[in-house]
């Protein structure tokens, strides 16, 4: 299979985990279910997690989601889960 | 055009939008159009306290560029149809 | 082109903006780009008149909805308890202050995670 484009090797990740970064350090890691050429993305079994720093400290809050389409003009990053 | 269709098969099912500005509403989606913008009907604010800017408004325009989720439920998404979507719409999106 | 808005034309609308600034507002016109034209403008929380003709850039327009009749057109902080301070909307930039040094600490926590 070719992939003379970025956005196609989003194409082999279909049906797989994904983890995303987005703006506003938020990350997300989920099953890839669709995504379009503007980064648009549909996630099943997701889960979120919000980053902010509380007298320099890591605070994480973490949420869960079944479905979420998450706005592509927020992505940043795409790639598989480091922690597998 | 692969996301204005899938909104499209959502149409008439409750779900709920968060806003880039944390707003977060809960809503049957009414209709969509090829921005994304959305128009929800019977709206609730989840964290209405913390913002009641939106009380006494039933029906609701969010433009698509202020949307950040999207969250839906498992059964309104046929998950098969929707791989092949994605994959049908990289492949057309090579041109 | 977008006729989503047409149900609402010439009814009093809130409207969102991206800076975070909520109105009250007679819907007078809109484009495809959602642009908006508005008239007899007031603040949703002091009911203070902003203008009688505002043009609002579609860029800038987070939402816009009909009041319910008989809907009020301010909110009313005394059945809300809340203080005027607490009622401001944020602006959906989501800049977030020292953000490189936020995703420094996460990649520094999970290479210990994964170091282990």
């Amino acid at each position: 299979m070719s992939s003379d484009s970025p956005l196609d090797l989003l194409k082999l990740n279909l049906d797989e985990k994904v983890y995303v970064k987005l703006r506003g350090a938020r990350e997300l890691t989920g099953t890839l279910q669709a995504f379009d050429s503007h980064c648009n993305i549909v996630l099943s079994d997701a889960v979120e997690t919000i980053y902010e720093l509380v007298e320099n400290e890591l605070k994480s809050t973490k949420r869960e989601a079944e479905m979420i389409f998450v706005r592509g003009d927020t992505v940043t990053l795409v790639t598989t889960p480091s922690d597998q | 055009m692969l996301f204005f269709s899938f909104f499209k098969t959502l149409v008439d099912q409750e779900v709920t939008v968060e806003l880039k500005n944390d707003i977060e509403l809960k809503g049957t989606l009414k209709s969509v159009d090829q921005f994304l913008n959305l128009k929800l009907d019977n709206i609730s604010c989840s964290n209405e306290s913390r913002y009641p800017h939106l009380s006494s408004v039933r029906n609701i325009f969010i433009r698509g560029s202020t949307v950040r989720y999207v969250y839906l439920d498992k059964n309104m998404v046929d998950i098969n149809l929707l791989q092949d979507a994605a994959r049908r719409e990289a492949m057309s999106a090579k041109k | 082109m977008s006729p989503l808005l047409k149900d609402f034309l010439n009814t009093r609308v809130v409207v969102i903006t991206t800076e975070g600034q909520c109105f009250v507002a007679t819907l007078e016109g809109f484009d495809k780009n959602t642009n908006l034209v508005l008239s007899d403008v007031r603040d949703r929380v002091s009911q203070q008149e902003i203008a009688s003709c505002y043009f609002l850039r579609g860029s800038q327009v987070v939402c816009c909805g009909p009041l319910d009749s008989g809907g009020k057109e301010s909110v009313d902080l005394h059945d809300l308890g809340n203080d005027r301070n607490s009622l401001e909307l944020r602006d959906t930039l989501n800049r977030v202050a020292d953000e490189h040094l936020i995703w420094g600490k996460v990649w520094q926590s999970k290479e210990a995670r994964t170091s282990i």
